[in-house]
């Protein structure tokens, strides 16, 4: 008979009640050994005197103050997330003055790249390069042109 | 060879410029040229791949322009501008053009600017250059700096764009810049190794033709051009000898400084830079002709960009990587 079953005479109702295949069981038809068994002795211990209300005070007053902290911290590391994926706005109309940011979702888009902006040159190859010597294109002429257009 | 509009006639000993057309086409490539964004799209393609190849580049290029030309009335840009003060919903194409223009502009500080419509308009730039009258008639106003970039606000979620009533867009190169990477881009979809996609001399490569060590690049000059050889990335040039014009009793040309609204003045004549993206090559050029010699290096340096600095009296330097010492001048270009 589980320990549960013991302990609340008054939920033994008959839904409660074990079925055959549920008992037949052995490994669930057994009290549970070990730290189970002693955490629900069958003598109560002496019940401890209740706590002290300054204690008690204490105790909600530190719970209050990491919960407060807490969420602080999560609200922030979320808005941050939020922000870094949001484009800026530019919200300055006078000529020649830099542009400011804010969070408005209505926003004039900050650079492709944060670090490096539009100019940012590839990780780890691609770029640009030139060749090596002139002849060494066996004196080819040019094959394209740059310029103005 | 095929003679620039600017060779028929003036006395402006810049306006005669004769475009190079003798490009040699390398062993096992395949040349493919055609019209798109007011300029001339050049190809060399793998010989095997080519018609596929150049089909998917053409299609690019046709889509691009049928959605950013500010001179194609139907075109989403068009239809984006005549209705600035209000809230449109745009493509992913437009969108992205967009943002990345704003970028564009928020890191020159304003020296690429996408509008500048009005003053384009305004300075008689008002229709595609084939079509455009050598000369113009003055127009009344005053001419308003730029800055107006600052006021676009975007929705990325539901890629909404208000433009500033009375305010117009025109990306000039960057939108031909960064259709270029987005070909270069598509022929590695389709497993190309090796190709050059031109528009209007703002070039990217990839690979290398058999037998060759670089690609030879021309770059003009007034009076001559060099042979520069480029093994990868983009080149783009910006200069005023081309698209420029008459309006009353001034000059014009097509690059405006966002600071005036004005035809820029500068010392320099050409601005070739070497960047990773012809995008980046493109916006650079810009920048670098408005701040002028010394601070456009400076600029190209902060950047780790690689430049080509041609003045108007014919004196040329370089920035950055680019290697001086392996370009071989070319056959005067005067004729």
């Amino acid at each position: 008979m589980p320990p549960y079953y013991e302990n609340n005479p008054q939920k033994n109702t008959r839904l409660n009640q074990p079925s055959l295949l549920y008992q037949s069981f052995p490994g669930q038809a057994q009290p549970f050994p070990g730290s189970y068994a002693r955490q629900r002795p069958p003598t109560q211990p002496p019940r401890r005197p209740p706590m002290p209300k300054h204690q008690a005070q204490a105790i909600v007053e530190t719970w209050k103050r990491w919960i407060v902290i807490v969420s602080l911290l999560s609200f922030g590391t979320l808005g941050g997330l939020i922000l870094s994926n949001m484009p800026a706005t530019s919200t300055n109309a006078t000529n020649g003055t830099n542009a400011t940011t804010t969070g408005n979702p209505l926003a004039t888009p900050t650079a492709p790249s944060s670090t490096g902006g539009i100019f940012q040159q590839p990780q780890g190859g691609g770029g640009f390069g030139f060749g090596g010597q002139q002849g060494g294109n066996g004196g080819f002429g040019p094959v394209s042109h740059s310029s103005g257009s | 060879m095929e003679v620039s509009r600017e060779a028929t006639g003036a006395s402006d000993p810049f306006l005669i410029q004769v475009a190079p057309r003798m490009f040699i086409t390398p062993d096992g490539m395949m040349r493919d040229e055609f019209r798109a964004m007011g300029t001339t799209i050049d190809l060399l393609l793998p010989d095997k791949q080519a018609q596929e190849a150049a089909r998917v580049v053409r299609n690019l290029f046709a889509t691009w322009e049928e959605t950013l030309s500010r001179f194609l009335p139907t075109s989403e840009l068009s239809r984006l501008n005549q209705r600035s003060g209000t809230s449109v919903m745009v493509s992913t194409l437009l969108f992205d053009v967009l943002q990345t223009a704003l970028a564009a502009a928020q890191q020159t500080d304003g020296l690429y600017d996408p509008t500048l419509l009005q003053q384009l308009l305004r300075a008689g730039y008002d229709r595609s250059f084939d079509v455009l009258p050598a000369d113009q008639p003055e127009r009344e106003g005053t001419v308003e700096p730029g800055g107006a970039w600052r006021d676009i606000q975007l929705d990325p979620t539901l890629r909404l764009v208000t433009l500033p009533a009375g305010v117009g867009l025109d990306f000039g190169g960057i939108a031909k810049g960064m259709a270029v990477d987005a070909a270069i881009a598509s022929l590695k979809q389709l497993s190309l190794d090796t190709a050059l996609v031109n528009a209007g001399g703002d070039l990217a490569v990839m690979g290398l033709p058999d037998g060759y060590t670089a690609w030879p690049i021309a770059i003009q000059g007034q009076k001559t051009s060099w042979l520069v050889p480029f093994h990868h990335g983009a080149l783009a040039t910006s200069s005023v000898a081309r698209r420029r014009w008459q309006q009353g009793t001034s000059q014009r040309h097509h690059l405006l400084d966002p600071r005036t609204g004005e035809p820029a003045r500068s010392s320099l004549w050409s601005v070739t830079v070497a960047a990773s993206t012809c995008m980046q090559a493109e916006v650079a050029t810009k920048a670098v002709y408005l701040l002028g010699l010394q601070q456009g290096k400076a600029f190209l340096i902060e950047h780790a960009l690689a430049g080509f600095l041609l003045e108007e009296d014919g004196s040329w330097s370089t920035a950055g990587s680019w290697p001086a010492e392996l370009m071989k001048p070319l056959e005067d270009t005067d004729e």
